[in-house]
C-alpha cells in the first residue's frame, strides 16, 4: 500500500485552487483520476507508475476538499458534470471511457465525500478496472460498486425500461437515524390474563448466549464450507430416484448435464467425481428407468471415456493455474470407465504437469488392475501409441492374463513392440511367459534376444539345451562380445554340472592342431563356469589358473572368486 | 456473482468481514475495548490488574483512531454504530460488544461521545463509571447527569451529546419513502420473476439483483420501515409479496444473526426464490380454497424440487448458477432433524441459510390471509406457537432471532392499550429488555374513535413520575375493529 498522502500533495493542492477555485480542483481531481485509472488497469497494484498516479489523485482531493464539504458529479455518456459543468471529458475513448464505463449500467450520479480519497478510491478504481474488461454476462457496475460497500460514496442509478430510464436509486451510506431513546429496563409488566407476558418468554435472553453464537459460527462456516456442486447433484439425484414421473426425470437428466458443464466449468473436480459416481448409484438403485434417460445419465462418464472428451478434461488441467489436489484428481480420475483405460494410455506421457501425469498413470493402473480384459484388447490396438503403453503396463502390473496378446506381438509386431513385449513377458515371469520368451531367444532382434536371455537365465531350466544350442552355434563367436557374455552366463545359470564338458572344452581344450579357443570365448567359458559354480567347475577353472592370456586368466581369476 | 478479477479487492463471502478499511477495524477495536472496560469495571475493583488492562487498551485503541484522524466520535444511530462517520458492521465475533454498548448509550442518553486526544486512563475510567452508575432517571436526565459528574471531576476531554432529534424526523421521512419505493419495486421484481418462470421467459437478473441488493442495503441502514410494509400483505398480490417478506424477513434475521453483507445478498437472493417450484403448479392449486385432498397436498409438496428445477430452467442463470438458492429452496420445509418434505434419501442437513427462511416463510405464511388460510393468526400467537412447539422443527436461534427482530409483539400487530386505545405496533422495542414495550401509533382514542395517522408513542418511555403512561393489554384482531394496518405505514 502506498503512503496516503505524498509530499507534493500539497503542493498540488494550493497551484490547482490558485489556478482558479473549485472547478479548477474538481477538473484536476478527475484528470488525475482518469490517470490512475488507465495506469491501474495497465500496471499490477505495486508497480511504481500506478503508485505515482495514485499518490496524486490522493493529493488532488486536498484542494477540492477546500472548497467543497463533497463532491456530486453527473455521470453523462462520456462526461462528468459538476454543478452543470463539464468537469471531465473523454468522447475519444469511446466504450472505455470511464464515464461511459458508469453510465452504460445505469449509474448517473456519484456522490464523494471527504476520506474517500483514502481507501475507497482505490476501490473505485477496481471497479473501472472490472468494468473495462468485464463482459455482458459478467456483474455490472450497480453490483461491483455495491459488493465493495463504500463509505464514502454514494451513488444514484436507474433502472433501463426498455428504450427509457425507470426509476432512479440511491445506494451507498446515508446519515444514520437516530434511535428513539429508552429508559431504563422497565419493572415486570403487571400480568394480565390475555396480556402476551414478557414471562412467557423469560426462558429466551434476547441477546444471544456464547454457545448460541458459536453454533451460529459453526453453522455460517458449514454453510460456506459447503460442497454446493454436490449438494445440488443429491437434490437432483434423489429427485430421480423418488419422482417416477418420466417428466420429471427428463428434466433431472437435463439439470445434472448443466450441472456436470458448470462443475467443470469451474474447476469444481471434487464434485465432478462425486457428481458421476452419485449417477452412478442412482441408476443401480432405481428401477424402471425409461432407456433414454438411462442412456442420458451413462453417458455422463461415457463422455470421459473417449479421446474427445478425456482429451479436452486433461488438456484444461494441464494448462489451469493451480492444478487440484491429488486427492481430489484421484478422485476424478476414479470415476473413469473401462473404455477410458485407452485414451488414458494415449494421454498420460503427452501432459506437462508432473502431478497430472502421475495421476494419470495412477488411474491407468486402477483401470488396469479392475479390467485386464481392456488391456488384452488394447495390446492389439492399431493405434502404437495406445499399444505401446498397453505392453508396458502389462509388464509393469504383472498382468498375466495378457501373456498369450504379448506372445503374438511377440512374433507379429514390429520391432519396437516386439522388444517391448518381450520386456512385458519377462516382466511377467509366468511359466508361460517364459516359454515365449525361450521361443525367441533366436530372434532376429538383437533387443528380444537379449530380453529372453536375461529372462531365462533368472532359472527356466526347460530352455537349457536352447541355450546350448546359441553356445555351440558357431554364429555366436561372432556375435558382439555383450551378447556373447550374456549367452555363457544365461547357460552358467542353467546347465549346472552337464554343461561343465561343453565349458572345460571351450576353456581349457585344444583343437586338433593344439590352438586354443579364442580368448574371448574362453573368457566367457569362464563367466559361465563360475555361475556353475560347483566344485566340477572351480575344477575346471582352476586348470586356466596359469593361463598366459590376460584376458582369459584375469576371467578365471574373477570366477574363481565369485564361485568360492 | 461472477468474483472480481485477480488484483482486486475482492468482497469475501464466507469470510465474515468482506472489505475492511482501517477507520472499521480501528473502530471495532475501539468499541470492543470499551465493553471489555465496562465489563472489567462491572466485575472488579479500579485496582485490579484487568481494570488496568481492560482502560490500557481502551487508551491505545482510541489512540491508534486519534493518531490517524485527529478525531474519535462514537455515535449511535439506531441499531448501528458509527466511529468517525463510518458504520460499523455487526458480526459474530463483536455481536456482544455493540449491543452491550449500545445498550448503555441508549440508557445514557447518549448520541454521540467525542473524545479528545488528550484522554487518559484516569478519563476513561471517571467515564465508565459516571456511565454505569445505577440511576432511574430517564435517558435525558441521565445525560445531564453523566456530564455534571465529569464536569465536578474536572474531567474534559470528553464531550457527550444528545441525540439529534431534528434530524431524525427528515430522515424517517426520507427512509420510509425510500421504502416503500423500494418495496413496490421488489414486489414487482418477484412478480415478473415468478410471472417469467410460469411461462418459461427468462427473468431479469439484474432487476432481481438490484431489489435484493435495495433491501439488504436498507435493512443494514434501518430495517423498521422496511420490516413495517411486511404488514400490506396483499391477498391478490400474496404470491409475490411473500417471496418480498420472506427476504426482508429473513435479511433481518440474518443481520441479528451477524452476517456480513454478501452473504446477507446471498441469504435475500435465495429467501426471494424460495417459492419459485410454485410457478410449476397450477395456478387453480395455489389458489384453491377449500380443503386440499391427498393428491393435491403431494403436488404442493413437490414445489421444493420443482424449484430446484425451475432454476435450472431460468435461462441466463446458467453462467452462475444460483445453488446457494436452489439448496434453499429444497431445504425450506425440511426441518432442523430433518424430518419434514421433500424426504432426503441421501444424507442431508438442513443449511443455516435454509433454516433462516424456513422461519421468515413460517411467521409470513401464518400471518397472511391466503387463499386457504382466509383469517391470518395473530403475529403474537404466530411467535409463541413458532417458539414453544418443537414439532414445527424451527431453529430455535433463528427463531430467538426473529423475536429479538420483531419483538414479542410484531410490527403490525394490533394491540389494546390499558388506556383502552388500540394501537398499532410500529417498531420493536429497541432496548432488548423490554421487548413487551414496543413504538406503536395510536390509531384509535378510548372510545373506539379513529385517529389517523395517529400519535408514535414509545411505551418504554415514562412519565415525571417514574410511571408507564401506556402498557399493553392484550392483542385484537385488527378486522373486527375494521383497521387496515398497512394504512398506518404506507
Amino acid at each position: 500500500m502506498s503512503a496516503i498522502r505524498v509530499s507534493g500533495s500539497n503542493r498540488f493542492a494550493a497551484e490547482a485552487a490558485d489556478r482558479g477555485g473549485p472547478a479548477a480542483a474538481v477538473e484536476e481531481m478527475l484528470k488525475l483520476l482518469g490517470k490512475a485509472s488507465r495506469a491501474h488497469q495497465l500496471y499490477l497494484h505495486n508497480n511504481p507508475t500506478y503508485l505515482r498516479a495514485l499518490d496524486l489523485l490522493r493529493g488532488s482531493f486536498d484542494a477540492v476538499w477546500e472548497q467543497v464539504p463533497e463532491l456530486t458529479l453527473t455521470v453523462g455518456e462520456h462526461e462528468l458534470l459538476w454543478e452543470e459543468r463539464p468537469v471531465y471529458q473523454e468522447h475519444d475513448r469511446g466504450g472505455a471511457s470511464m464515464p461511459w464505463l458508469l453510465f452504460k449500467d445505469g449509474v448517473r450520479e456519484l456522490r464523494l465525500l471527504p476520506g474517500f480519497e483514502n481507501q475507497e478510491v482505490e476501490r473505485l478504481l477496481d471497479v473501472l478496472r472490472l468494468l473495462s474488461r468485464a463482459s455482458a454476462s459478467e456483474d455490472d457496475a450497480i453490483t461491483l460498486l455495491w459488493e465493495r460497500d463504500f463509505a464514502f460514496l454514494r451513488y444514484r442509478f436507474v433502472e433501463p425500461l426498455g428504450d427509457e430510464e425507470g426509476p432512479s436509486f440511491t445506494f451507498g451510506p446515508t446519515p444514520g437515524r437516530l434511535a428513539l431513546v429508552d429508559g431504563a429496563p422497565p419493572p415486570d409488566t403487571p400480568s394480565l390474563p390475555s396480556t402476551v407476558r414478557m414471562a412467557d418468554f423469560d426462558g429466551t435472553p434476547y441477546f444471544l448466549a456464547e454457545r448460541e453464537l458459536a453454533y451460529l459460527r459453526d453453522a455460517l462456516e458449514r454453510e460456506y464450507a459447503h460442497d454446493l456442486h454436490a449438494d445440488v447433484a443429491a437434490m437432483l439425484l434423489d429427485t430421480f430416484e423418488s419422482q417416477p414421473s418420466p417428466r420429471a426425470r427428463a428434466q433431472v437428466c437435463a439439470a445434472v448435464e448443466e450441472l456436470l458443464l458448470h462443475a467443470l466449468g469451474t474447476g469444481s473436480y471434487r464434485a465432478v467425481a462425486r457428481l458421476l459416481r452419485e449417477v452412478a448409484t442412482s441408476l443401480q438403485r432405481t428401477t424402471n428407468v425409461e432407456p433414454g434417460h438411462r442412456q442420458r445419465l451413462e453417458a455422463l462418464a461415457a463422455q470421459f471415456s473417449t479421446d474427445e472428451g478425456l482429451g479436452r478434461l486433461v488438456e484444461a488441467l494441464d494448462v489451469v493455474e493451480a492444478l487440484p489436489p491429488d486427492d481430489e484428481l484421484e478422485a476424478l480420475f476414479g470415476q473413469l470407465p473401462r473404455e477410458a483405460l485407452g485414451p488414458v494410455l494415449r494421454l498420460a506421457d503427452g501432459v506437462q504437469t508432473v502431478r497430472l501425469r502421475n495421476a494419470l498413470r495412477a488411474a491407468a493402473e486402477r483401470l488396469v488392475l479392475a479390467h485386464s480384459g481392456e488391456l488384452v484388447r488394447l495390446i492389439g490396438s492399431p493405434d502404437p501409441v495406445v499399444a505401446r503403453e498397453a505392453v508396458r503396463r502389462a509388464g509393469a502390473l504383472k498382468v498375466a492374463p495378457a501373456v498369450p496378446a504379448l506372445g503374438t506381438l511377440l512374433t507379429q509386431g514390429g520391432g519396437e513392440l516386439r522388444a517391448l513385449a518381450a520386456q512385458a513377458l519377462s516382466e511377467i515371469g509366468s511359466t508361460g511367459a517364459l516359454q515365449l520368451l525361450a521361443g525367441a531367444l533366436g530372434d532376429a532382434e538383437r533387443e528380444v534376444r537379449l530380453v529372453a536371455l536375461r529372462a531365462v537365465g533368472r532359472g527356466y531350466r526347460a530352455a537349457s539345451a536352447l541355450v546350448e544350442a546359441l553356445v555351440r552355434d558357431r554364429r555366436t563367436r561372432d556375435a558382439d562380445r555383450a551378447e556373447q557374455l550374456l549367452i555363457f552366463e544365461t547357460y552358467g545359470a542353467l546347465c549346472g554340472d552337464d554343461g561343465i564338458p561343453l565349458l572345460d572344452g571351450l576353456l581349457n581344450g585344444r583343437s586338433l592342431i593344439g590352438r586354443r579357443q579364442d580368448p574371448a570365448l574362453r573368457a566367457c567359458a569362464a563367466v559361465a563356469l563360475g555361475r556353475v559354480g560347483t566344485e566340477a567347475a572351480r575344477a575346471a577353472l582352476a586348470r586356466a589358473a596359469e593361463e598366459k592370456d590376460v584376458v582369459v586368466r584375469s576371467a578365471v581369476q574373477r570366477a574363481l572368486r565369485g564361485a568360492a | 456473482m461472477t468474483a472480481p478479477g485477480a488484483g482486486a479487492t475482492a468482497p469475501v463471502r464466507g469470510a465474515p468481514a468482506g472489505i475492511d478499511s482501517f477507520i472499521r477495524r480501528a473502530g471495532k477495536a475501539v468499541v470492543g475495548s470499551l465493553y471489555g472496560a465496562l465489563r472489567a469495571l462491572k466485575l472488579y475493583p479500579v485496582e485490579n490488574a484487568a481494570v488496568q488492562k481492560a482502560l490500557a487498551d481502551l487508551v491505545a485503541a482510541a489512540g491508534a483512531v486519534l493518531a490517524r484522524d485527529h478525531e474519535l466520535t462514537v455515535r449511535a444511530s439506531g441499531e448501528v454504530l458509527f466511529v468517525n462517520d463510518a458504520r460499523l458492521r455487526l458480526e459474530l465475533d463483536s455481536y456482544a460488544a455493540f449491543n452491550h454498548v449500545l445498550g448503555v448509550w441508549r440508557a445514557c442518553g447518549i448520541g454521540t461521545l467525542r473524545v479528545s486526544a488528550a484522554a487518559g486512563p484516569r478519563d476513561w475510567l471517571a467515564l465508565l463509571n459516571a456511565l454505569q452508575r445505577p440511576s432511574a432517571a430517564a435517558p435525558a436526565e441521565r445525560l445531564e447527569e453523566v456530564r455534571e459528574r465529569l464536569h465536578l471531576a474536572g474531567i474534559r476531554p470528553f464531550e457527550l451529546a444528545a441525540p439529534a432529534d431534528e434530524l431524525d424526523d427528515e430522515y424517517e421521512e426520507e427512509a420510509k419513502a425510500t421504502s416503500k419505493r423500494l418495496y413496490a419495486q421488489s414486489v414487482a421484481v418477484a412478480r415478473e420473476v415468478l410471472q417469467s418462470a410460469r411461462v418459461g421467459r427468462p427473468p431479469s437478473l439484474r432487476k432481481m439483483k438490484r431489489a435484493v441488493q435495495g433491501i439488504v442495503d436498507q435493512i443494514l441502514t434501518d430495517e423498521t420501515p422496511l420490516v413495517g410494509l411486511t404488514t400490506l400483505r396483499d391477498f391478490d398480490e400474496y404470491t409475490f409479496t411473500h417471496s418480498v417478506n420472506v427476504g426482508i424477513f429473513s435479511v433481518a434475521i440474518g443481520k441479528r444473526l451477524g452476517l456480513s453483507k454478501l452473504q446477507l445478498y446471498d441469504l435475500g437472493l435465495a429467501a426471494f426464490l424460495h417459492d419459485l417450484g410454485k410457478t410449476r403448479l397450477p395456478a387453480a392449486l395455489i389458489n384453491k380454497t377449500g380443503d386440499l385432498a391427498p393428491e393435491e397436498w403431494a403436488l404442493i409438496r413437490a414445489h421444493p424440487w420443482l424449484g430446484v428445477l425451475a432454476m435450472f430452467g431460468m435461462q441466463g442463470m446458467a453462467q452462475e448458477l444460483p445453488m446457494r438458492a436452489m439448496r434453499v429452496a429444497y431445504e425450506h420445509h425440511l426441518r432442523v432433524d430433518s424430518a419434514g418434505y421433500p424426504r432426503p434419501i441421501r444424507p442431508r442437513e438442513q443449511g443455516l441459510f435454509s433454516r433462516i427462511v424456513a422461519v421468515a416463510d413460517s411467521f409470513d405464511a401464518a400471518t397472511s390471509r391466503r387463499s386457504y388460510q382466509p383469517t391470518p393468526h395473530a403475529p403474537a400467537d404466530v411467535l409463541r406457537e413458532m417458539r414453544e412447539n418443537p414439532a414445527r422443527g424451527l431453529d430455535p436461534v433463528v427463531v430467538k432471532a426473529l423475536i429479538n427482530t420483531i419483538g414479542i409483539y410484531p410490527v403490525g400487530t394490533v394491540v389494546v392499550l390499558d388506556t383502552l386505545e388500540l394501537a398499532v405496533v410500529h417498531a420493536a422495542s429497541t432496548h432488548p429488555e423490554a421487548l413487551s414495550r414496543p413504538v406503536v401509533r395510536v390509531v384509535t382514542d378510548a372510545l373506539g374513535n379513529s385517529v389517523f395517522p395517529g400519535q408514535l408513542v414509545d411505551l418504554n418511555a415514562r412519565d415525571a413520575g417514574g410511571a408507564y403512561p401506556r402498557t399493553i393489554i392484550n392483542t385484537v384482531d385488527p378486522e373486527r375493529y375494521g383497521i387496515r394496518v398497512s394504512d398506518y405505514f404506507i
